[in-house]
């Protein structure tokens, strides 16, 4: 196998996205406007909601991988469902950090038990679960089965967290209840296109963590 | 008073920090997976 960078679409992807991410970066800093009551803590918004976005489809994935592990017996879907589980657990814990650091000034205080929180943090914990099993969890074919049932069950956690905002009662929320439809154009596109960029760099991500562990795979195989 | 640049920096530190440092391990795993590969390769072939 060859180092993932001597592939021209790779190499062309990657210098597309770190291109987009600067031109993101600038224009958050220089572009999008001051929101009155939050100043430079609302701009943390552009990186927090695609992160999570990155965490939720990474875990969409894992659960997609899953069910393909089980219908065509194929370790190649392992790898995708190990490699996604990894990413979407690193953005859930930098969503975990960063929410914290946003509530500090905007709440008073770094952490609150409302619903949107607790369910994040109990899909991280799913996580941690998962990558346990992985490691302690005895011979390597039912370790696989094991992890594609885990990510197929843990993916039912996404739903209640987009929707526990709206599902638990209005007074032990704290989450804002914001819809992004109503935002205006000068948050929603920079927004959209945060998003959009998230989107690239994770698919890169994706694709560069299933070759890394091909490679290590083969390696194994081989010993 | 918070001094809300400071919580912006922050948190783009860590978050592009974070992406930097996956993508460094990454190719360094890359690298020394394709060395031990390629050293086993080559001992094959001497036997």
């Amino acid at each position: 196998m060859k180092p993932f960078f001597q592939n021209k679409t790779n190499q062309v992807w990657f210098l597309l996205t770190v291109c987009l991410m600067l031109f993101n970066i600038w224009h958050v800093i220089f572009v999008t406007p001051m929101v009155p009551d939050q100043h430079w803590a609302q701009k943390i918004f552009y990186v927090h909601v695609p992160s999570a976005w990155v965490a939720f489809l990474s875990f969409f994935i894992v659960m997609v991988a899953g069910i393909m592990f089980f219908v065509k017996g194929d370790d190649r879907w392992d790898d995708v469902g190990l490699a996604a589980a990894e990413i979407g657990t690193l953005f859930t814990a930098l969503v975990l950090t960063t929410g914290p650091i946003w509530a500090t000034p905007i709440w008073g205080q770094p952490w609150v038990w409302e619903p949107r929180l607790t369910t994040t943090l109990i899909l991280f914990l799913i996580y941690i679960g998962y990558f346990m099993m992985r490691s302690f969890g005895g011979h390597a074919e039912r370790v696989k089965r094991y992890a594609a049932a885990l990510g197929i069950i843990a993916f039912a956690d996404v739903p209640i967290i987009f929707i526990s905002v709206q599902f638990w009662s209005p007074e032990i929320q704290s989450h804002p209840q914001v819809e992004m439809a109503q935002q205006p154009t000068g948050i929603l596109v920079p927004f959209l296109l945060s998003l959009g960029i998230f989107t690239l760099l994770y698919t890169l991500m994706l694709r560069y963590r299933i070759h890394v562990i091909r490679i290590n795979n083969r390696n194994v195989a081989h010993v | 008073m918070y001094n809300f640049f400071g919580y912006f920096l922050a948190v783009y530190i860590i978050v592009f920090g974070t992406i930097v440092v996956w993508f460094t391990i990454q190719l360094c795993s890359e690298s020394r997976l394709l060395n031990k590969n390629q050293t086993k390769n080559s001992n094959k072939e001497s036997y």
